[in-house]
């Protein structure tokens, strides 16, 4: 037991020390060439026996290395008296930048629908007619393309100009995402696709030219409208984070879903409010993409990522978004 | 579109309170507002103007609703008028039918006040009884209508496209020069109504008319659009057609403004013509209740489906259901499931959680080195800016036909001007601006591609481009581009990849702006590759520090790349730790640290003697260079 008694005496003895002298003589007393305690017990070693020394060694030298350690750590306190730190200083600030408000929402978006199997999918903003119209059920020289104000694109080439060849716009949704996504791929599937959007209009507090759309569709052997409100009011329940989401259909139209629905969303006991459009898949768009309507069916949607941004985060311009205007990044 | 609640209430007079037949409908019907007094304020979606753009239309919606019953509206049959009217319709003329009735006013009474009011409420100012009857036959069951003076047509009337150049004068005063697409009603002398848009000055209804042709007419409704998209005129008349309707409503139309003209006018009817070119054929579609609640999830009985058709105007029969043709908008057995659901209730639908295979999420690769870059950048401070698609001109920019304005009359070419622009607003309130954005920028019609943009404003002595450059070489780091290189090209840094040019980066004349742009589709190719794990050297490294003049003609990527001429050294890095420009000697004081270290041995001091001796010679050797 002579190991622990010489433990227990350093341990005071550091202890004790008040003052660098003290603790230098606190380490010769252990540790000197000629009559350090434990370098005695080192040189001691080596009059021993195998068995011994297997034995005491290890112990020696665990021995050594804690009141090594001990002594080391007074030293450097005793060291520090007098420059110790001022813990109330306020603090220094490292800013992180700021994600736009948009991209939080998106990513937002998208997690929670991965979290239900959804795939996130992208398509060009400047699109061909044919997706953004034609293949989705909207007929040419009919009154119900106007229900998308459409920014359109001036021919660039000779063959364009005389109106032979593809005719371009700006996307006035993120539907032509699903056909393209169609067209490539064999259901059963469910997809995502978030982007922008640009509408020809004049520009106030809750409309914009260049504004984000989520996209949704799934695609399956029964996949129906119930299944949509089941997708749907999950999302609105977590994207809220809210405990009583309720979510109600009107009856709408939209070329490219039969039947179509409005969808309100009602949170906590708040009033209804407008989200956007759904429906079930046309069978005429099933068909463009190559789909046997008797075999597939499935839902789409289609909501505004800043109208959702702007309830939750109770935002009075959808113009703040692009405005550039970093007091607004910086917020969020 | 307007209508008037007691009207509706005439043709269903069991009608609840106009509140909760509002509410219901714009449930089960049509977006609907409540607008002051009598007036309501009904948005009849695209595909419903055929059945719905009439007060009849919208009571056959409210009888199927709260399943009331809607009284027929009074009509006159014209089947004992035996005289046949002279009216031609030409081939190719998009007219589908043409219903044409020579009738004497007998007397001249005025409008009655409860036409008025209803017109008034529907935003329709009368005129004279013969207008407004037509006028009303238009807003009750949604024909339009219209009469010529019949005394005023040389000829027999007929309906064919217009000679190119061809002029019409509007009842309205509007002058219009017609072309070989667009339809004109036409007697032998002139053009006498622009088809399915306007009335004709020449054969226009006054006071002292005696006689009329009433028209009650279908057109083939893209011919219609078309026209009064060129020319520039919509009416009432020319909504109703642009969308479409059944060609069956002419003869509808034509009865009902016969009954009411006999009431008002003691009209006698001379002679008829119908000409009923395009043929409607009779829809039938099964109605399947088991892919019923297959589609909307819920089930409804087939008697109850079949009450609620029957009372929109399906005729059915055990399992067919034949569409009314007013219904142009309904031909596939997804029509009648809407018909159905919406009418029962969408409410009635709940929530059922799809039952699926789940497959791996697999997210476009953009998406999520988007995702990544974006965090990389907002971790080292900078706030992400999202700008407009929208620029003035740049070369190659492609061009928008239709701009909201001058300004925005293009795509943008670059992201770097929207930047730019973000520092503007922002450099009041903030005296440092980092900033970013991942956005689609446009090479063409048709040709966009993913562009990343960074940019520093900074005052000169902080180094913006410094500041930049570095964030520029931590995120490519960070985003797996371990061979980033800034090659300088004139003003600019041409950042490489390897061989692969990827951005550049420039700086604005005041030195206080600093701007980086990449192609992200092809930043994001060289980023695919894994850092593989290099072991940490156990040896220690030395630093020497060498400090030089540089006249101000000299760069400092001159002296790196003299550096980079010594070989056979342990060079692990050179940093630049100071650089001060002494303007009034004209020359740049730079220090620069030397770090050696070996994967394989301590270096001695006198090695690195040797090889800092190797780079003092080229670093001196070179003109403007002096080492202090």
């Amino acid at each position: 037991m002579e190991f622990e008694e010489i433990r227990k005496r350093a341990g005071e003895d550091v202890e004790k020390a008040a003052t660098a002298e003290e603790i230098a003589a606190i380490r010769i007393k252990y540790f000197g060439r000629k009559q350090g305690e434990i370098n005695a017990l080192l040189k001691s070693l080596k009059d021993m026996s195998e068995a011994e020394k297997r034995e005491l060694g290890p112990q020696i030298q665990n021995l050594k290395n804690e009141i090594e350690k001990a002594i080391n750590f007074k030293e450097e306190e005793l060291k520090a008296e007098g420059k110790e730190t001022d813990i109330t200083l306020p603090g220094k600030r490292t800013e992180s930048g700021h994600l736009n408000l948009i991209t939080q929402t998106e990513n937002e978006i998208r997690r929670i629908f991965g979290s239900m199997n959804f795939s996130a999918i992208e398509g060009p903003e400047m699109e061909e007619e044919y997706y953004n119209f034609d293949a989705l059920n909207i007929p040419p020289d009919h009154p119900a393309r106007e229900m998308w104000d459409t920014f359109w694109m001036k021919p660039s080439s000779a063959k364009a100009m005389e109106g032979r060849g593809k005719k371009y716009l700006l996307r006035t949704h993120t539907s032509p995402v699903q056909i393209r996504y169609m067209e490539k791929h064999n259901p059963p599937f469910q997809i995502i696709s978030l982007g922008k959007t640009f509408r020809y209009e004049a520009t106030d507090a809750t409309h914009e030219t260049n504004f984000y759309q989520l996209e949704g569709l799934m695609i399956g052997r029964d996949v129906s409208l119930a299944n949509f409100k089941f997708v749907i009011t999950e999302f609105f329940r977590q994207f809220f984070s809210e405990k009583t989401v309720k979510v109600r259909f009107r009856s709408s139209y939209f070329p490219f879903t039969e039947p179509s629905v409005e969808v309100d969303v009602r949170l906590d006991d708040s009033k209804w409010l407008e989200m956007g459009g759904a429906g079930m898949v046309h069978p005429k768009v099933l068909k463009n993409v190559g789909y046997n309507p008797t075999d597939w069916q499935g839902f789409a949607f289609g909501f505004g990522v800043e109208r959702l941004a702007i309830i939750k985060h109770k935002i009075p311009d959808i113009r703040l978004f692009e405005s550039g205007d970093l007091r607004f990044t910086k917020k969020f | 579109m307007k209508f008037s609640y007691s009207l509706i209430k005439e043709i269903v007079p069991n009608l609840p309170g106009k509140t909760k037949f509002a509410e219901e409908l714009a449930m089960k019907s049509f977006e609907t507002d409540e607008i002051s007094g009598d007036m309501m304020d009904i948005k009849i979606t695209a595909n419903r103007w055929g059945d719905a753009s009439g007060h009849e239309g919208i009571a056959r919606e409210a009888a199927a609703i709260f399943g009331l019953h809607a009284i027929p509206v009074k009509k006159t049959s014209l089947a004992q008028v035996k005289r046949k009217l002279g009216i031609q319709v030409a081939k190719g003329s998009d007219c589908y039918r043409y219903v044409g009735l020579l009738a004497e006013l007998r007397r001249k009474r005025t409008t009655p006040s409860w036409m008025k009011k209803y017109l008034r409420v529907c935003g329709i100012k009368p005129i004279n009884p013969v207008v407004d009857a037509l006028n009303y036959v238009m807003i009750e069951i949604g024909q339009p209508m219209h009469a010529f003076d019949a005394d005023k047509i040389k000829g027999d009337i007929t309906i064919r496209k217009a000679e190119k150049g061809e002029k019409i004068l509007t009842i309205d005063g509007g002058q219009y020069e017609l072309g070989e697409k667009d339809t004109i009603i036409a007697d032998d002398a002139q053009a006498l109504a622009i088809a399915g848009i306007k009335g004709g000055k020449a054969a226009e209804i006054t006071r002292s008319t005696k006689r009329i042709i009433i028209e009650a007419a279908n057109f083939n409704p893209v011919s219609v659009y078309r026209t009064s998209k060129r020319i520039g005129l919509e009416t009432d008349a020319s909504r109703r057609y642009g969308h479409g309707m059944s060609s069956e409503k002419a003869k509808s139309g034509m009865e009902r403004a016969v009954r009411l003209l006999t009431e008002i006018c003691f009209l006698k009817p001379i002679a008829i013509a119908d000409k009923y070119e395009v043929k409607e054929p009779k829809k039938f579609i099964k109605y399947d209740a088991e892919r019923f609640q297959k589609i909307t999830g819920v089930a409804v009985s087939k008697n109850q489906a079949a009450i609620i058709l029957t009372k929109l105007g399906f005729k059915m029969r055990d399992d067919m259901a034949q569409v009314p043709a007013e219904r142009i908008d309904i031909s596939i057995f997804e029509d009648l499931v809407e018909e159905v659901i919406r009418i029962y209730g969408l409410n009635e639908i709940k929530a059922v959680s799809p039952v699926i295979s789940i497959v791996p999420v697999h997210d476009d690769q953009m998406i999520i080195y988007r995702e990544r870059v974006k965090k990389a950048f907002t971790g080292i401070g900078f706030d992400e800016i999202i700008s407009y698609s929208f620029a003035d001109y740049s070369p190659n920019a492609p061009e928008i036909a239709n701009p909201i304005s001058q300004d925005k009359a293009f795509m943008r070419t670059n992201l770097t001007r929207g930047l730019d622009e973000a520092i503007e607003k922002n450099k009041r309130v903030f005296s440092e601006i980092k900033i970013f954005e991942f956005g689609k920028v446009f090479d063409g019609v048709g040709k966009e591609h993913w562009s990343l943009a960074a940019a520093v404003k900074e005052k000169t002595d902080q180094f913006p481009l410094r500041i930049l450059r570095g964030a520029v070489e931590e995120i490519s780091w960070n985003m797996g581009i371990g061979d980033a290189e800034f090659v300088p090209e004139g003003k600019k840094l041409i950042v490489k990849a390897g061989k692969t040019r990827i951005g550049e980066v420039s700086v604005s004349a005041d030195g206080e702006r600093a701007f980086f742009e990449a192609n992200a589709e092809e930043m994001m190719k060289k980023s695919e590759g894994e850092f593989e794990y290099e072991p940490v050297s156990p040896y220690p490294s030395v630093m020497r520090d060498v400090s030089l003049w540089l006249s101000d003609k000299t760069q400092v990527g001159e002296l790196f790349e003299a550096i980079n001429t010594v070989s056979g050294t342990d060079l692990n890095d050179v940093d630049l730790l100071d650089y001060y420009p002494d303007h009034e000697n004209a020359r740049i004081g730079v220090t620069l640290r030397f770090v050696f270290q070996s994967s394989k041995r301590t270096l001695t001091e006198a090695e690195v003697n040797v090889w800092m001796d190797k780079f003092g010679a080229v670093l001196g050797a070179k003109k403007g260079v002096e080492i202090r």
